[in-house]
């Protein structure tokens, strides 16, 4: 299994460098912001929607990193040669969702320190721990549903059944938009950053602390039976590769 | 082993140890104020990675490679010891409570507890929080025991028997905590500052044959990582969660005791056992 680790990252390796220069690009600008402004009341906020933009869109590029993880081994003679082997399927699989979890703990150690290294340059006293907390937990949960349609249907069908999911997802935010109740975020986008920061920043709040932290924490387990259910359905995914 | 590879081992331990040791002594001295608190959430944030780094750039400079670096996770077989890398911790935080509330004797009220941490709800969120940086700070974890147990040890025991290269290891590691708990960090300032070092020598020496029991049986540095991030992340919440239902307690008196209890007699009390049975079935410490 540690081969197969091994193997995706090398297979990987050229999109692994690209998307990894290109986080820390991004991050860059989060470096730039911090060196050229005080703490005062508008930088700060500034500063933290960057922060937000940042950690999101490392996360996001992250996502399609671990995509590319399945779409390099999408061939039937891998695919029986892997099954044939000491692990079996099994391994190909946890492999992956190993593989998985490693770019995950890449994307929060990254965020992390170059978040806590603008933090301390800027003096702004924004941490972005939370924030890689939920997004780390959030892709957590994504790949946890999605990989096993992606193993079953192969990456087109898979990433079709995950695009109409996101699309739904997209559906019901804007139709709340347009019809909900908004009052709670006083109808403009300033109070909705400040509410959406507030929700960050949860010592004031237990009730919600729990119910965010035991969402989190029930990810680990589903991400595990997400992956027994997808070393089950792994050779009938097989038979519909196109090669 | 001939003269030349042990001269190779002992070049191999001595550069790991100036790249392991001296980024941890600047930032503990430097980064962190009277109070032991870090100036630098970088500082904070990456102390522990030090050991994992230099386990890596000795490989790098002396061209060793990644053979032997339990880097692989061996999971199938080994549920158990991963099941117990989780729990120990746990069981030792607890254990360490209840002897102190032991030890104070008086009225013990857990309900009372609960209420002067701020109520269950917020005692949830503690452990909840401490829970999910156990799954998410595992990097920290990894740090400390990529270098020490996975580096360190192994390369002690080509000089050394297994029992000794283990004690000599967890020297070095308590060692490697030195500034920090010249600044009170654990063990607190009411004592000389030498005893606070000599006491985390032996809390390391004791963890470090617990750490390395479970590196070895699984041949993978994961479930020490997993022991050590479980026991940094939970030890305090679930030991003031247990301890603040005593009526005569107080956690600004007694730290040094109580540290001694908590880090060093409770551990070994979990590690004599390990090591007997073990040395008496031959399996990691001959």
């Amino acid at each position: 299994m540690y081969g197969l680790i091994i193997k995706d990252f090398y297979v990987n390796r050229k999109y692994s460098i690209i998307f990894a220069a290109a986080i820390v690009l991004l991050h860059a600008l989060e470096f730039l912001a911090a060196m050229s402004g005080e703490d005062d009341g508008s930088n700060s906020f500034i500063f933290k929607l960057l922060g937000v933009m940042v950690v999101f869109s490392s996360f996001y590029m992250i996502g399609m990193l671990q995509h590319g993880l399945f779409e390099s081994d999408e061939r039937k003679k891998w695919a029986y040669y892997v099954t044939s082997t000491e692990g079996g399927a099994a391994a190909q699989i946890s492999a992956k969702y190993i593989s998985v979890y490693l770019l995950c703990m890449g994307g929060v150690i990254i965020c992390n320190t170059i978040g806590a290294l603008a933090a301390d340059l800027s003096g702004f006293s924004f941490d972005v721990m939370p924030l890689v907390l939920a997004a780390f937990f959030s892709q957590m949960l994504l790949r946890a549903i999605d990989i096993p349609f992606v193993v079953a249907f192969g990456t087109k069908r898979g990433n079709m059944v995950r695009g109409a999911v996101l699309v739904l997802g997209i559906l019901a935010v804007v139709t709340y938009a347009l019809y909900g109740d908004l009052s709670y975020f006083g109808n403009s986008m300033d109070t909705f950053w400040e509410k959406f920061f507030e929700l960050f920043d949860m010592k004031d709040n237990p009730r919600l602390m729990v119910v965010l932290l035991t969402a989190a924490l029930a990810v680990m387990p589903l991400y595990y039976l997400s992956c027994r259910l997808s070393c089950r359905l792994y050779l009938k995914g097989v038979d519909g590769y196109d090669k | 082993m001939t003269s030349e590879e042990k001269k190779l081992t002992v070049k191999r331990i001595l550069i790991f140890l100036v790249l392991s040791f001296v980024p941890v002594y600047l930032i503990s001295i430097f980064g962190t104020n009277k109070d032991c608190e870090f100036k630098t959430q970088f500082g904070r944030l990456s102390i522990m990675w030090y050991p994992a780094i230099a386990n890596f750039v000795t490989r790098a400079i002396t061209k060793e490679g990644l053979e032997d670096s339990c880097l692989r996770i061996k999971l199938k077989g080994h549920g158990r010891h991963y099941a117990m890398a989780i729990l120990l911790p746990m069981l030792l935080s607890a254990a360490a409570a209840v002897i102190e509330v032991i030890r104070t004797g008086g009225d013990y009220s857990f309900a009372r507890g609960i209420k002067q941490l701020d109520g269950g709800m917020s005692v949830m969120a503690n452990i909840l929080l401490c829970l999910t940086a156990a799954v998410y700070e595992l990097d920290r974890g990894f740090g400390e025991e990529f270098g020490w147990r996975a580096y360190l040890t192994p390369k002690m025991e080509k000089l050394m028997p297994s029992p000794l290269a283990i004690t000599v290891s967890g020297i070095i590691w308590g060692l490697w905590h030195a500034p920090l708990i010249a600044k009170g960090y654990n063990f607190g300032k009411e004592v000389h500052p030498a005893l606070g070092i000599a006491a985390m020598c032996l809390s390391c020496v004791v963890l470090s044959f617990i750490l390395t029991w479970l590196t070895k049986r699984t041949g993978s540095v994961y479930p020490a990582a997993i022991f050590h991030i479980v026991y940094d992340a939970m030890n305090t919440v679930i030991y003031a969660v247990i301890v603040s239902g005593a009526a005569d307690y107080d956690h600004t008196k007694d730290v040094f005791s109580n540290a001694f209890i908590f880090m060093c007699i409770v551990p070994l009390a979990a590690a004599v056992p390990m090591a007997v049975l073990d040395i008496s079935r031959r399996k990691c410490y001959n």
